[in-house]
């Protein structure tokens, strides 16, 4: 009896472990970098076809792969932007996006490194989030960071998050997991494909 | 015997019942992202360049 019983609270501890789950990112029908988000967030894949609101003459933006926790206000996505090639103009692209989604952007942070093989630039800050909900507005307080990194030839990485501040304590460890599972495809493999 | 093991399996059906329904709970009622996902999208095509 008691064998079995161990053996189901095995099996169920087992199931309930947080472990990764990876996901390939694909340009042009080819991998270009692997990530990894803790298990039990929800992941959701967007293919180019897939996102709403393209107007017309614009080429499809690339897919989109956003992931969140089941408990906690944030958004986090990842995406390559292939209208920018160096990290000059992904400053002037951070920049543009915050002023185009946000209040009183308050920039705070700013690093640079070398994180498997890719250069990055690391921005974090803070900003007020105008969420419209049932005819009203809220200004909310969010943190914000962006990584920008090279995954190959063409095209900028994008990594942004957007949170509540007790988000962001809550899951900080876990997003700079994620951000640091960031590896490209090497070309030998790309050209397997 | 017969009937532990029952007792242990449908303890084991409960938990996994409970874990999962609580979590679909929570995944649909976070609406927070959807203002932002869009203003990511819609910045994407109206961004021109530097």
């Amino acid at each position: 009896m008691r064998w079995i019983l161990g053996l189901l609270m095995v099996l169920l501890f087992t199931g309930s472990t947080p472990v990764a789950q990876s996901f390939l990112y694909e340009l042009d029908g080819k991998p270009l970098f692997s990530m990894s988000h803790p298990l039990g967030w929800s992941v959701v894949v967007e293919r180019s076809e897939e996102l709403a609101a393209k107007p017309d003459g614009h080429a499809l933006m690339p897919t989109l792969i956003t992931a969140r926790p089941s408990v906690g206000q944030l958004w986090y996505g990842i995406w390559v932007c292939d209208k920018i090639d160096d990290f000059d103009d992904a400053q002037h692209y951070l920049a543009s996006l915050t002023e185009h989604v946000f209040d009183n952007v308050t920039p705070s942070k700013f690093e640079t490194g070398v994180y498997n093989g890719m250069d990055v630039r690391y921005y974090e800050g803070t900003a007020v989030y105008l969420r419209s909900e049932a005819n009203a507005t809220h200004r909310e307080n969010v943190d914000f960071f962006a990584a920008f990194f090279k995954p190959g030839d063409k095209g900028m990485g994008i990594a942004l998050y957007v949170g509540l501040p007790s988000a962001t304590e809550r899951y900080r460890d876990a997003l700079a997991q994620s951000l640091q599972s960031i590896r490209p495809v090497v070309a030998a493999v790309r050209s397997y494909e | 015997m017969r009937r532990r093991i029952a007792y242990a399996i449908g303890l084991l059906i409960c938990l996994v019942a409970l874990s999962c329904s609580s979590q679909m709970i929570q995944t649909g009622t976070n609406t927070w992202d959807i203002g932002i996902r869009s203003g990511v999208t819609s910045h994407y095509y109206s961004y021109s360049g530097p």
